[in-house]
């Protein structure tokens, strides 16, 4: 039995031999790192992972190296192709070969690495996500959501020593127009495994004092380019996508957007942006404030004007008016006058005439009457024209006077008086004897 | 006193609503001075909002802090 035994090494050697002989080549493999770190000397150690289908046990680990010789040119290829660091997590594509070492085991020997691999991989992953959030009806939602004119109050989910976040809150609490801003912060893991379930976990906590908020803020300080992953998860973004807040991110970031950046209401690049954008909110709600008061100003100065100016007018209006007025009652006056004048005058004529009138029945009255009365006394005359003595005389009759005495008695003259007998032929005088 | 339970977009819109008055001519001279007064203080609560605090808020951030060191 002993004769036949060999000791570890030289059966480990074997196998180390067989390995080199069998399989003498490099591969491109596949794989998902689980593991990565680079040590003082530049080396660097990973290990690589095959999930099964539903990515829920391990199918296949494997043990794997970059010297630092390749390191050195692998590394900065990948990031500058990527975006992103070799990171645990991510999917690769490496030439590797596979090696045994009697003292350290099987492991594969990485000489270069396939970046374009990686980004389709991330691409066709991070478009399912997208895909799978649009189907569930939720990619939409927190961008369909209103902010507010005043987001003053801020709810920050980031990491407590991220540059970022201080950068954030000083440009917010030195704002140079004196806007009052309240932040909190809710501190979370913003990078590695943890990020993600940290991240829906403050969330969750911003969830709980919602109507104290205005708006979530997402941010990272900046520098690192790498391990964004949580920010494209799917858990991560279902959760921002269905928060009632309008969720800002400011993920600090050049590459390609994260699925967190398109589902939130605003992705800006870094936090110092979010900060800018929230000012020029209030700026924007202060120049519409500021607005309204120079309108109002202006409706009230514009209106008080109108109104003087409608008085001015009606004044001016009034002035003819009353004007045309005067002079209208200026003229029935006239007119009145004039009537007055003239039904006086006519007044007066014919009340003279009545007098002229009167004065001509007056005259024929009296006329009338002395006609009448002329009549009468023709009458009388011709009546008395019978009585008169001369008349009588020259019937035969005749009168004797005696000294101018009619003699009415023979006794009333002696002897020798002379009488004076008048006939109608004339006087005859008598002596009587 | 009423008027501090406005929200800035209630209050925006009652100022809307006064100066729409005023520029349709609405609002005859009697009623201007006590509109105009109004509508300024409004645009004094709405600008309060940019620069002030509130009691309520500052309730919750001494309430959260308080959670926090519990």
């Amino acid at each position: 039995m002993d004769n036949r035994a060999i000791s570890l090494c030289e059966l480990l050697t074997q196998v180390k031999t067989a390995m080199k002989n069998s399989l003498p080549y490099s591969w491109w493999v596949i794989a998902e790192i689980s593991e990565i770190k680079v040590n003082f000397s530049g080396h660097c150690y990973l290990e690589l992972i095959e999930k099964n289908e539903s990515a829920e046990s391990i199918k296949a680990k494997v043990r794997a190296t970059i010297w630092s010789s390749v390191f050195r040119m692998v590394q900065p290829y990948f990031q500058t192709s990527t975006g992103m660091e070799l990171t645990a997590g991510i999917k690769i594509m490496v030439k590797a070969s596979p090696e045994f070492h009697e003292l350290y085991g099987f492991s594969l020997n990485i000489t270069d690495i396939e970046p374009s691999y990686t980004l389709g991989e991330m691409a066709r992953q991070r478009q399912e996500i997208i895909n799978r959030l649009k189907t569930e009806g939720v990619f939409d939602m927190n961008r369909s959501l209103t902010l507010c004119e005043i987001p003053s109050r801020i709810a920050v989910i980031s990491s407590k020593t991220a540059a970022g976040l201080a950068d954030f809150m000083h440009q917010l609490t030195n704002n140079p127009y004196g806007y009052r801003f309240f932040i909190r912060l809710f501190p979370a893991i913003m990078q590695g495994d943890e990020a993600e379930q940290s991240v829906i976990h403050a969330l969750e906590k911003v969830y709980g004092y919602e109507e104290y908020f205005d708006v979530v803020v997402l941010i990272r300080g900046g520098g690192s380019q790498s391990d964004l992953s949580c920010f494209n998860s799917y858990w991560l973004n279902y959760n921002i996508c269905q928060f009632p807040l309008p969720v800002l991110t400011g993920i600090g970031h050049e590459q390609d957007e994260t699925i967190a950046d398109l589902v939130a209401w605003k992705r800006l690049k870094t936090p110092t942006a979010v900060a800018e954008f929230l000012i020029s909110c209030l700026r924007e709600t202060e120049d519409s404030i500021n607005e309204r008061s120079m309108n109002l100003i202006n409706l009230v100065t514009v209106k008080v004007r109108d109104e003087s100016d409608r008085l001015v007018r009606t004044i001016m209006a009034l002035k003819p008016a009353v004007k045309e007025r005067l002079s209208c009652h200026a003229s029935i006056l006239r007119v009145k006058g004039l009537n007055l004048k003239s039904s006086a005058s006519k007044l007066i004529i014919h009340e003279s005439g009545n007098h002229s009138a009167r004065r001509v029945q007056l005259a024929t009255a009296v006329r009338e009457f002395l006609s009448k009365r002329s009549h009468q006394i023709e009458l009388l005359e011709k009546r008395n024209s019978y009585l008169d003595p001369f008349l009588i005389l020259k019937r035969g009759y005749s009168v004797t006077y005696h000294n101018g005495k009619v003699l009415k008695s023979p006794s009333m003259v002696k002897p020798e008086d002379v009488i004076d007998t008048r006939l109608a032929g004339g006087i005859i005088k008598s002596k009587i004897v | 006193m009423e008027e501090k339970t406005l929200s800035y977009s209630e209050a925006i819109a009652a100022i809307d609503e006064i100066l729409e008055q005023i520029e349709t001519g609405e609002l005859d001279v009697d009623e201007l001075a006590a509109r105009v007064k109004q509508a300024t203080e409004l645009l004094k609560l709405c600008k309060s909002k940019l620069f002030n605090t509130t009691k309520e808020i500052d309730k919750v951030l001494k309430d959260m802090e308080s959670e926090k060191d519990e």
